[in-house]
């Protein structure tokens, strides 16, 4: 009777959150049946907009790309240290004039530059980085899984159609002044009061969201972006954190292609020309929508 | 650095992108795009003018289509999503298909015969209403110097 989901807590049921991925990749890195995988660092990107791709069936693919703005790792935790590994990833360079000195000495302790903003990732002691490493869009390979989360746009206070996708009530018919309103709250006599978490209109977006399994296109090392098909949360210029997808199948297509652990090695002078230049999908992961079934 | 007044506008420079990224991608793709195919199959056009469009059979590949026909309307400008219409009567219906310029199944596209209305129109939707022999083009395979498919 509560709107409580079968995973989460009643906080979480009351915001209407609810857990689906059942066979995922957990945050140690474990999946079904206890076996141990590796987790990667998950990288922080900024939407730079939404564009178009051909592949070579000549099918087109919406893509949005991510630029990895000065990614850097500042601070890594270990077991010894804070009882559990994780990195703590900074992006985008910001004047050291506009820090405190707090701030400064900290990326100064880690061997970093002055960043915008913060993340830390939980990851696998197998995936640590020395603190300072630049990470680059090279971490990703084009055709691989990924998941991304953002603050989504926000709607302001919005009714709930928009919010909750109700049905509303007849434009005719005699229907008075609640066209678009939620009608009736519940019951009198078995509950007689508004269950927590009922679904009313208020305050709607600007939200965590994480979009689940967007397969990466393209990988423009030289420029730092990763072209991602489909759509992502939030606005553009808007911060994003981009791991390897937990569901489990993507995880397992992903192990398939072979993803640089801890991150992708400096490229030389010699191999520069060649390693940075635009990566696409290979062609056998995308279906051909062309292709004529016989019966 | 790109200076203040022109961070809108993207430009590619010797692989780098600059300004806004996003047109800056897409400028990109155009010239990788127009690279991957032969200049001289792809004529300049305008609205008004009588084309003929060679383009790939999506569901038999190896075999090349074509359409022909008056050219009502062109969008995108520069853009990467730069498209025409063109509009013709076929077998006894007025049809008009949408083609993207940069598409890579398009093989070739030939200018039959410049307009030759007076009329000064960005887009020609009043053909719509008007009798089919105003919007009829047709053509004989041998004039057409599009690509063939390799045998």
């Amino acid at each position: 009777r509560w709107l409580q989901s079968r995973w989460g807590s009643k906080a979480m049921a009351a915001r209407g959150m609810q857990r689906h991925v059942i066979n995922c990749v957990t945050k140690n890195g474990k999946t079904r049946g206890g076996i141990q995988r590796t987790l990667r660092s998950p990288l922080v990107a900024v939407k730079m907009g939404m564009t178009s791709a051909w592949d070579d069936n000549g099918a087109m693919h919406p893509v949005t790309l991510l630029q990895v703005q000065q990614c850097q790792v500042v601070q890594v935790k270990t077991e010894e240290s804070d009882g559990y590994f994780a990195m703590q990833i900074g992006a985008g360079n910001k004047h050291p004039s506009r820090m405190t000195k707090a701030q400064l000495c900290h990326y100064q302790k880690h061997n970093a530059l002055p960043k915008k903003r913060l993340f830390e990732f939980r990851v696998t002691e197998d995936a640590l980085l020395p603190p300072g490493t630049e990470l680059s869009a090279r971490h990703f390979v084009p055709g691989q899984y990924v998941d991304v989360t953002g603050i989504s746009m926000g709607k302001g206070f919005q009714g709930v159609m928009k919010r909750w996708g109700f049905g509303g009530q007849p434009a005719s018919h005699g229907h008075s002044l609640s066209h678009r309103s939620g009608g009736s709250l519940g019951g009198l006599t078995h509950c007689g009061r508004v269950f927590p978490g009922k679904k009313m209109a208020g305050h709607m977006g600007s939200r965590q969201v994480t979009v689940l399994g967007l397969m990466i296109f393209h990988v423009d090392p030289l420029n730092n972006i990763i072209a991602v098909r489909g759509a992502v949360p939030g606005h553009i210029n808007n911060y994003l954190r981009i791991r390897d997808s937990i569901r489990l199948a993507h995880h397992q297509h992903n192990m398939r292609l072979g993803l640089p652990v801890p991150t992708a090695e400096e490229v030389p002078e010699e191999e520069r020309e060649e390693k940075m230049a635009l990566q696409t999908v290979p062609t056998s992961f995308l279906k051909n929508p062309f292709t004529y079934k016989e019966e | 650095k790109v200076a203040a007044g022109e961070r809108s506008v993207g430009t590619v420079h010797r692989g780098k992108l600059r300004g806004n990224i996003r047109e800056a991608w897409e400028h990109r793709e155009i010239e990788r795009l127009t690279a991957a195919r032969d200049p001289s199959m792809f004529d300049d056009f305008d609205v008004g003018d009588q084309i003929v469009v060679r383009h790939v059979d999506v569901d038999s590949p190896g075999r090349y289509l074509t359409f022909g026909g008056v050219c009502i309307a062109k969008y995108g400008g520069n853009k990467l999503m730069r498209s025409f219409r063109l509009r013709n009567h076929v077998d006894g219906v007025g049809v008009e298909v949408h083609f993207l310029y940069y598409a890579p199944h398009i093989k070739g596209i030939q200018l039959l015969k410049k307009k030759t209305r007076a009329t000064k129109r960005a887009k020609w939707y009043f053909l719509r209403d008007k009798p089919p022999k105003e919007y009829t083009v047709t053509w004989k395979e041998k004039e057409l110097k599009l690509p063939r498919p390799a045998k």
